[in-house]
């Protein structure tokens, strides 16, 4: 009996063995084999990218190409109830409005729309002869069903806010009404921030990785984690795209630049610290955002205060807290410098919400004034008495800290060459790494680096208004109260017309920027590298919503190949 | 009935240890320092305080924390493993779509680790002190102290990108479409992985092989064997591989906890769709329905490695068998 299993034990081992080396040298065979192969399917792939196959350059049947976008996409649903493209611009939905090159709200599936005059009614006209992918036509019905699905179900979407929203009906087949409960001008944001998905074909399940829609490109294939092929919709209501597929690929950022290196992308986002590369047979392009940088600086004087549940938190900031240095600040720095030591320059200087949106203030002042800014300093007390290059005032010294918070190092980097930047006046910064808790706990006394980049106003709306404060997580932490902007606003969000919405917020921006409750910094801008002979049609990209990344589809159906 | 009972007990144990894992999992994500409420809608979020509520409320987010835990194993008993929040999908078609990926991935990675291990230690075992020996046991140390993403990324950089010779990251070429992506195309991008994912797990066991072989070569019935006039590949065959071979499987086997860790780190490496990455995504999302449901599968796959090697123990050796009968 043991005789016989030590037998056995010993065949069972040789077979390990052999099997082990024929299947060594399996895998290494059939790996030569399939290189050649893949080289040949590589060669082929870019000689119709190059060359277009034949003789018939443009308008070739298999236009491919490669696009690396960041990871976002392939992280979330691509179900527009699920709250997916939620940043005005079409990819295989639509909404009812997108915003055009100038931050303009324009039609998409709606030709024009209209509000009541006591703000509460928005009428929508809907476009006519729209088919989905799939085929079926677009109506009201469709509209209606998408957002009833969000108002449903509002937990799933995290970027659209039905919450002021009463009622949605279908007037007829093309008229679409939608009645508020509290007039809200912001609404109109909404309509270009939902897509609209298909009342009959919809699925809870499939739209998270196929969604059917009325876009220039439908999804063909979705490979989790991968990589996502959009082919041309036959069915799309404009003017053919020229380029029939495109895959969004998922990967590491570095892993992407090699594959960039080896030439097999021809889009791939970088951050600035690639700007300065070269990559043969791609160049560089740098594009326009409305993403910008700014750090709180808490205007309070350090205390406790209570919100309206009654929970009481430390507010406040001893030197931030004096005007003097806040308006110092804005004025004293010279950002263009920052830029440069922090980005390779890369990134626009800003001093608040930027000139392309059409809500924002457009007055802009020049920053780099050191000699003003050290004598406004002086003459609020802040004076070097012992000497050591930091000013004091009543035995405090002009030293705050800064957190650069979560995992985004462009904000440790801009506020170390902050940091570096403010010792000309005598104030001394120093800068924290904190994750988005130590943030959030900290963030009525410590100045943050925030980011804003969004097409609707109601960012001034969180950053200015006295009714936030306390009340919301990241919203007005500076502490801000000034009862004149708080009626600005408020007449902006009541506004019946989108005209005298933005003079409003305007009015607002501009009173709440007299006291400096945000020290803006850089415009950012969105690097990638794109390869010869695709134009990515920068006259029609919008400017960049904030999310390095997909943004750069943002026109897709208007890129072109080999022109 | 005796082995039923040990069956039952080791069932038993097998239960306890997942729900502790599970219990220890939800403490920790439930004090990671990741706000699930920001992590979803994003820090620079303008949504109405209201719409957050929403958003809090339908994911349970402010229900007190063991009533979310008890929710949870409730729901898990129910056979519902909750949705993802990053994913939106149901966690568990979530962790089949990727977990095919990576199982292939890891089954190569262990297979070739085990047997040329084995080989490879055998082999040194046997020309103790040569060239060769001494080469590869630096190369073993070396391997095992480094990180497994580092190997990935060196391995990715000599041999996709300057040489060429494999595509960079994914498991299927790019935009090619399902139904003409051959086994082949499969095959050419699972080689980088699995051989670094195998070179990172293959130090232990020729380290143990070699070490247990030079042991035993210099044990007294090696020494009777070879007095009885056996030469050196009798000795080998007959005496000494029977006796590396069973430690070196029960290492084998329990080393499918640092299999799966090495392997969560050089799927990011090469942005293959396995497990890994969506646990990397999971974490850093705050995605706790999709944290737990990978806990827990990663428990039942390091329990069961752990589980066989006790069997094959008794398979292989029946001494043991004998003593536990």
């Amino acid at each position: 009996m043991k005789k016989n299993w030590k037998k056995n034990s010993s065949t069972f081992l040789a077979m390990l063995l052999t099997a082990g080396m024929l299947s060594g040298c399996g895998a290494t065979s059939s790996n030569t084999n399939e290189s050649t192969n893949n080289n040949q399917m590589i060669s082929e792939a870019s000689d119709a990218i190059e060359s277009g196959d034949t003789a018939d350059s443009s308008d070739d049947a298999n236009e491919s190409i490669n696009v690396y976008i960041g990871g976002t996409i392939f992280d979330e649903s691509m179900d527009p109830i699920k709250g997916f493209m939620c940043y005005g611009y079409p990819l295989v939905n639509e909404a009812l409005l997108q915003v055009n090159a100038n931050s303009e709200y324009v039609g998409s599936l709606a030709s024009n729309w209209s509000v009541s005059d006591d703000a509460l009614t928005h009428t929508y006209e809907l476009n006519k002869d729209i088919h989905f992918s799939d085929g079926s036509d677009f109506t009201a019905e469709d509209v209606v069903f998408t957002y009833q699905q969000v108002m449903d179900n509002p937990g799933l979407n995290e970027n659209v806010d039905l919450s002021k929203l009463a009622s949605v009906t279908a007037v007829n087949d093309y008229t679409v009404e939608f009645k508020l409960s509290e007039a809200y001008s912001p609404f109109v944001d909404t309509t270009a921030m939902l897509q609209i998905v298909p009342s009959d074909a919809y699925s809870s399940e499939t739209f998270d990785t196929t969604p059917i829609g009325t876009g220039a490109y439908k999804v063909v294939q979705y490979d989790a984690n991968q990589q996502i092929i959009l082919q041309i919709n036959e069915n799309y209501h404009g003017a053919q795209p020229d380029i029939e597929q495109v895959n969004i690929i998922s990967m590491d950022q570095d892993t992407a630049y090699s594959n960039a290196v080896s030439g097999q992308m021809d889009v791939v986002m970088v951050s600035s610290t690639y700007i300065n590369e070269n990559i043969d047979g791609m160049s560089l392009e740098k594009l326009e955002t409305m993403d910008v940088r700014n750090i709180s600086l808490p205007t309070l004087k350090p205390q406790t205060m209570k919100d309206s549940a009654g929970t009481e938190y430390q507010v406040g900031n001893e030197v931030t807290s004096d005007i003097a240095v806040r308006k110092a600040l804005a004025i004293g720095i010279d950002r263009q410098t920052i830029i440069n030591n922090a980005f390779n320059g890369e990134g626009v200087p800003s001093v608040n919400f930027t000139d392309n949106l059409v809500w924002a203030n457009t007055e802009n002042y020049e920053d780099n004034k050191v000699d003003e800014a050290n004598a406004l300093l002086e003459e609020a007390g802040w004076v070097d008495t012992d000497n050591d290059g930091i000013r004091e005032k009543d035995g405090v010294k002009c030293a705050f800290s800064i957190i650069a918070p979560g995992s985004d190092e462009d904000r440790y980097k801009l506020a170390t060459a902050l940091a570096e930047n403010a010792k000309a006046l005598g104030i001394e910064i120093t800068v924290r790494n904190e994750s988005w808790d130590v943030a959030e706990a900290e963030e009525n006394t410590t100045p943050i680096v925030w980011g804003w980049g969004q097409f609707s106003p109601t960012v001034i709306y969180s950053l200015y208004h006295s009714d936030m404060f306390l009340e919301a997580q990241y919203a007005n932490v500076s502490g801000f109260t000034n009862k004149q902007v708080d009626q600005a606003i408020e007449k902006a969000i009541s506004a019946s017309s989108i005209e005298d919405a933005n003079n409003a917020w305007k009015e607002a921006q501009k009173m709440g920027e007299q006291e400096y409750p945000y020290l803006f910094l850089v415009n950012i801008e969105h690097s990638y590298f794109v390869k010869d002979g695709l134009n990515i049609s920068v006259d029609t990209q919008i400017p960049h919503p904030h999310g390095h990344g997909s943004p750069i589809i943002c026109n897709l159906k208007d890129w072109t190949l080999n022109e | 009935m005796r082995k039923k009972k040990k069956f039952l007990l080791e069932f038993l144990r097998m239960l306890l240890l997942l729900f502790l894992v599970c219990l220890f999992a939800f403490i920790l994500i439930a004090k990671s320092p990741i706000d699930p409420l920001v992590s979803y809608i994003g820090t620079n979020s303008t949504l109405s305080v209201e719409a957050k509520k929403q958003i809090a409320e339908y994911w349970g987010l402010n229900d007190p924390l063991p009533q979310r835990f008890l929710t949870w194993v409730v729901n898990l008993l129910h056979g519902d493993m909750g949705t993802s929040i990053t994913y939106k999908k149901p966690v568990i078609q979530v962790i089949m779509e990727r977990f095919s990926y990576s199982a292939i991935l890891m089954l190569l990675a262990w297979l070739f680790s085990g047997i040329f291990g084995f080989i490879i230690g055998t082999i040194c075992g046997i020309r103790q002190g040569g060239i060769f020996d001494r080469i590869v046991k630096f190369f073993c140390l070396t391997m095992k102290s480094a990180p497994t993403f580092w190997l990935g990324l060196m391995f990715l950089v000599i041999f996709a990108v300057k040489l060429g010779l494999f595509p960079i990251g994914m498991a299927v070429p790019m935009g090619k479409l399902a139904s003409e992506i051959t086994l082949a195309d499969r095959i050419h991008h699972l080689i980088l992985p699995v051989v670094t994912l195998t070179v990172a797990n293959i130090s232990e066991v020729v380290l143990y092989t070699r070490q247990r072989l030079i042991e035993i070569i210099n044990s007294d019935f090696v020494l009777y064997a070879r007095t009885r006039g056996e030469n050196e590949r009798q000795i080998i065959t007959r005496h000494v591989l029977r006796n590396i071979a069973l430690p070196a499987i029960t290492l084998q086997f329990a080393s499918f906890s640092e299999l799966f860790g090495g392997m969560a780190l050089a799927e990011n490496v090469f942005a293959y769709p396995g497990i890994g990455t969506a646990t990397t995504a999971a974490a850093l999302n705050g995605d706790a329905p999709l944290l737990m449901g990978i806990a827990l599968l990663s428990a039942i796959f390091v329990f069961s490695g752990n589980l066989i090697a006790n069997l094959l123990y008794g398979v292989f050796d029946p001494r043991i068998r004998e003593d536990e009968a």
